[in-house]
């Protein structure tokens, strides 16, 4: 596209772009994120283009970012009636053309129901996308993350237009902190002040950036927000820079994000051309630039310190913060580090005004910007519920409404499945009982139960879950990505998982639990980075709501999740209908029984993998665990 | 100029200085495993552990502030150093010093496993020979508990000048090096110690740390540096003798 | 810097060596007497009969200027240098730096040692029976 020279032009053409959109024209949105390519959608939207083109039909095909119910793709929407197909195969799609664009009928088969068999037409009518409130994910579903055209139809850009044109750099950071915007890295802290704090420090010299070294398992929100939108972190970051006074802005991402990155470096083209990075951008004096710097998928790098020694060159271990990074970030200069999805939050700001953010969220931001939490937050929903994928939800949502009414509640619930915990914020968070579902989702309340909203990860965990293994889990995962500097987490991570390891097979004292908490007590005052500060709360978490399991494991031998496989054996009971599913299925062939006769398994042969328990339709497999495995089995 | 007060004692300490600098100068005792006075601190051991303003800290890396309440000795404090130095002991169980440092500060039994490590990974080593030395022959390798210190790759170094320091600055006494007449053998490698131009006593020194110093030096030569102490002392001595006797002469 | 001045006067040195055994007796290593930071030697006519060679506490040292952690620095008030044992790292550069060959190093354990003008009252000065040391 041509070089704007002004915020005037680039309001010209942002108003044109969004005046020419034609909202009844037929379009069809292709999800391509990347749980959706990983389904197939590639080979679904270029079939789309090539059919339509073959038909010669006035039909736009749009490649988009993620729509967020990943578990269901590849996702198909047909605007302008916003019929929502789920799994749609590359066969499928004359089907879709012929019924759903050239004429208005639906294909019942590849639209969502839910467990009761309920059918839902419209994306916006379906219960995971119901309750939400998509703000940063609000155009995620419509424009091609490949086309800076796309993203200014829907306004994008003008808000950044606005603030050159408009205000100065102190009226910004004002906004940003009376929008009373938290940091979504983790810790929450407000977006406003730190801005102010690198703004007020004296230099020529001054960096942001933002951290897209998202290594949470099972967290892929900002990757989501990177491909699905990457100009609207530009344009935040374009705000921050210009009311900070950077030249330079870093996006740190880690290169396992292939698609995301290429998708940055896309749009920092494309922004580039328009004259919205560089020197003297849209004729100002204003000059910025973003350079990418790719990590080597340390975990460690998303604490900010370790993060600039990693773009300075350095092995990505935290450095000790003799003064504040706004003071003295990186290469020693003051610099403002932001989230991705804190920094795509910025342009909605400006866009909808203070008010319609502050009217989002809890608390009351004009009394301190630490009260409360404002606008909404994207969620990584995972583990035992029936939808998985990206949730956005205003803060404050409870925890019910989001893993019952978005998640649609337990997977197998029919089967007797019940909901037992939820992880929160990833490996460093902690695991809430279901006494607290109905607590509304913030920074601060999360932190008051001992877990914390990190990066936005939510792990769902049913009956099944033995507490005692995801806590071992984690503190595995999380010895593995201690960077070793400090000694309360490398060897309180060592001491930790070494006992935990023990208790999952049964050779648990009691005075293990002691020593776990004497341990983790240590790590969160003595640990040297929040990776440590925060590395004992699963432990901390799961020993303060679900204490009874480890004593369960400890002096009783038994895993009441019927999980920890040293611990269990499996039984077939009189149910049996002699089937011989589960002989069949039997990786190690440990199942013997004559067809219509009550099988049995040979405990010798046994490798405790569940597999006959989830084959058997007649509930007539058993997991035996402590004192029952001698009173049923006699071993 | 600011004052804290140590344990309710009024102090009195520089701007920018650490907790644990004004606290050893004035004879506090507050244990450290990788404070060095030379290098800047790290805080990596987390033994130096202090309330401070009610918050545990670590005294190595807190600068003081005007008015700071350090308090040194709390039953927290206590016990969470505790907790930092059975940690340590269990990765390093043999290590003289940490037994004395235990019987010190009453840690009677390490619960952890006990591994089979004599290295406590304070890094101390990694930093005198890049910051002090400048050698840059030894970097940590590894991750989390799997961190263990080397010359990059474990070949021997072509950047190790035999200096022995990290040696020598090891809290636990870990790196061991060896020196004959004509050798010293340190990382695995083994270096040619140089001979005194005059006796051909052997030096302390190689040859390649004779280039380091006399880089480092503004005016050394290396000529200089090539006698062993008792024949620049000869040198000397003959030295102030042709003075004295020219003087003697004169008169 | 400071206005006093060790001064060597050949002319009264007998070459006794009192000065290196009060200098090893006033810097003992674990009770035990420590290595001579000052020697004495024996010399022939014209002269007397000998000489004492100790540090000079050169203006641009050697030592000071080959120590890569500032360990040697001066004492203004006895104008000695002097090495700080809690910087030093026992490199030994300023023990292979010094051309007069007045740094030695303590076998004992392993480090460098110098003259500190025993922190402005000289032992060799005190002890020695002919006055031919002098620090004033």
């Amino acid at each position: 596209m041509e070089r704007l020279n002004s915020p005037d032009d680039l309001i010209k053409y942002v108003d044109a772009l969004e005046g020419a959109v034609d909202h009844n024209k037929p379009k069809v949105s292709v999800c391509r994120g990347t749980g959706c390519i990983a389904s197939g959608a590639s080979e679904v939207s270029s079939t789309f283009k090539s059919e339509v083109e073959k038909r010669n039909l006035d039909i736009q095909v749009v490649e988009t970012g993620c729509h967020g119910f990943c578990e269901r793709g590849p996702l198909v929407v047909i605007h302008p009636r916003e019929t929502f197909y789920q799994k749609v195969k590359e066969n499928d799609i004359s089907e879709i053309i012929d019924k759903s664009l050239l004429e208005d009928g639906v294909i019942p088969r590849l639209q969502y129901r839910d467990e009761n068999k309920t059918v839902y037409e419209k994306e916006n009518e379906v219960p995971f996308y119901k309750h939400q409130m998509r703000v940063v994910f609000g155009m995620n579903g419509h424009i091609d993350p490949t086309r800076i055209e796309d993203y200014m139809s829907y306004g994008g850009y003008r808000a950044f237009a606005n603030v050159l044109k408009e205000d100065n750099p102190v009226d910004i950071i004002d906004t940003v902190i009376k929008s009373g915007l938290r940091g979504r890295g983790g810790a929450g802290f407000p977006a406003g002040l730190k801005w102010k704090s690198t703004a007020q420090t004296p230099g020529d010299i001054k960096y942001i950036i933002c951290n897209a070294d998202e290594g949470d398992p099972g967290a892929f929100m900002d990757r989501s927000i990177m491909e699905g939108n990457p100009h609207s972190v530009l344009e935040g970051m374009l705000i921050g820079a210009y009311a900070i006074g950077a030249g330079v802005g870093y996006i740190y991402i880690r290169n396992e994000y292939p698609l995301a990155l290429d998708r940055l470096e896309t749009a920092l083209d494309q922004a580039r051309d328009a004259g919205l990075l560089g020197d003297n951008i849209l004729g100002s004096s204003f000059c910025f630039d973003v350079k990418i710097s790719r990590g080597g998928g340390a975990f460690v790098c998303g604490e900010s310190t370790a993060l600039m020694e990693s773009i300075e060159g350095r092995v990505g271990r935290p450095r000790v913060k003799w003064q504040r990074t706004a003071i003295s970030g990186l290469w020693g200069k003051p610099t403002n580090i932001n989230n991705v999805e804190t920094w795509a939050n910025v342009p909605y700001i400006f866009s909808r005004g203070i008010d319609w953010f502050t009217s989002i969220g809890t608390g009351d931001v004009s009394k301190s910007p630490w009260d409360g939490s404002k606008g909404t937050k994207i969620f990584s929903l995972v583990g035992k519920v029936n939808n998985t994928g990206l949730v956005e939800v205003p803060m404050g949502t409870t925890l019910r409404t989001i893993v019952f009414d978005i998640g649609g509640g337990i997977k197998d619930s029919k089967k007797g499945r019940k909901f037992k915990a939820v992880q929160t914020g990833g490996p460093s968070g902690g695991c809430i009982p279901e006494e607290f579902l109905d607590i509304g989702v913030d920074f601060d309340e999360l932190t008051r139960l001992g877990s914390m909203m990190g990066s936005g990860g939510l792990i769902v965990m049913d009956d099944r879950t033995c507490m005692v293994e995801v806590a071992r889990y984690f503190v595995d995962f999380l010895k593995e990505e201690s960077c070793g500097k400090c000694t309360p987490c490398r060897e309180g991570l060592r001491a930790m998982s070494e006992i935990l390891n023990r208790i999952v097979r049964g050779k648990g004292k009691m005075e293990d639990l002691e020593l776990l908490e004497d341990l983790a007590q240590t790590m969160v005052v003595a640990s040297f980075c929040n990776l440590g500060q925060t590395a004992a709360n699963p432990v901390l978490s799961t020993l303060k709501y679900f204490r009874n399991e480890y004593i369960d494991h400890v002096q009783n031998k038994i895993c009441t999740a019927r999980q920890c496989t040293e611990l269990i054996k499996f039984d077939i009971s009189e149910n049996c209908t002699g089937c011989t599913i589960c002989a069949r299925k039997c990786p190690v062939s440990a199942i013997s029984g004559e067809t219509k006769k009550i099988h049995s398994i040979d405990q010798s042969k046994c490798v405790q993998c569940g597999v006959c328990y989830d084959v058997c339709n007649f509930n007539a497999v058993n997991i035996l665990s402590g004192p029952e495995i001698g009173d049923k089995l006699g071993v | 100029m600011v004052n804290i007060y140590i344990n309710g004692k009024e102090v009195a300490a520089q701007k920018g200085e650490t907790i644990l600098q004004v606290a050893l100068r004035e004879g506090y005792d507050i244990p450290h495993l990788c404070y060095h006075p030379a290098l800047k601190a790290e805080g990596n051991c987390r033994l130096c552990l202090v309330e401070a303003a009610g918050k545990i800290v670590t005294s190595c890396t807190t600068v003081v502030k005007d008015g700071l309440e350090v308090n040194l000795d709390t039953e927290e404090v206590n016990r969470h150093r505790r907790t930092v130095l059975e940690m340590l002991k269990g990765l390093v169980p043999k290590s003289p010093l940490l037994n004395e440092l235990s019987i010190k500060y009453g840690l009677e039994k390490v619960r952890i496993a006990e591994s089979e490590e004599v290295c406590i990974k304070c890094g101390l080593c990694v930093r005198v020979c890049s910051d002090l030395i400048g050698a840059d022959a030894l970097t940590q390798e590894g991750r989390g508990t799997e961190t263990f210190f080397n010359p990059p790759f474990g070949e021997p170094s072509p950047d190790c000048v035999g200096c022995t320091s990290c040696a020598f600055i090891c809290p636990v006494q870990c790196i061991k090096y060896e020196k004959t007449d004509d050798t010293i053998t340190i990382w695995g490698k083994t270096m040619d110690r140089l001979k005194c131009s005059n006796c051909n006593a052997p030096l302390d020194l190689t040859q390649e740390h004779l280039d380091l110093i006399v880089k480092r030096g503004d005016n050394l030569h290396a000529e200089d540096l090539m006698l062993c102490d008792v024949c620049s002392r000869a040198q000397t001595l003959s030295t102030m003798k042709t003075v004295v006797e020219s003087q003697l002469n004169l008169e | 810097m400071s206005s006093r001045t060790f001064y060597i006067i050949p002319e009264k040195c007998t070459g006794c060596r009192t000065c290196e055994l009060s200098c090893a007796y006033s810097h003992t290593i674990n009770g035990q007497p420590g290595v001579p930071r000052i020697h004495a030697y024996n010399t022939k006519p014209p002269m007397e009969k000998g000489i004492s060679v100790v540090c000079l506490q050169c203006d641009k040292a050697a030592c000071v200027d080959a120590c890569p952690v500032h360990a040697l620095q001066r004492n203004l008030k006895t104008g000695a240098i002097e090495v700080k044992y809690d910087l030093c790292i026992n490199c030994h550069a300023c023990f292979a730096a010094c051309p007069f060959g007045n740094i030695l190093i303590e076998p004992v354990n392993n480090r460098v040692a110098k003259c500190d003008l025993c922190g402005g009252a000289p032992k060799c000065v005190q002890f020695c029976p002919t006055g031919a040391l002098q620090y004033r």
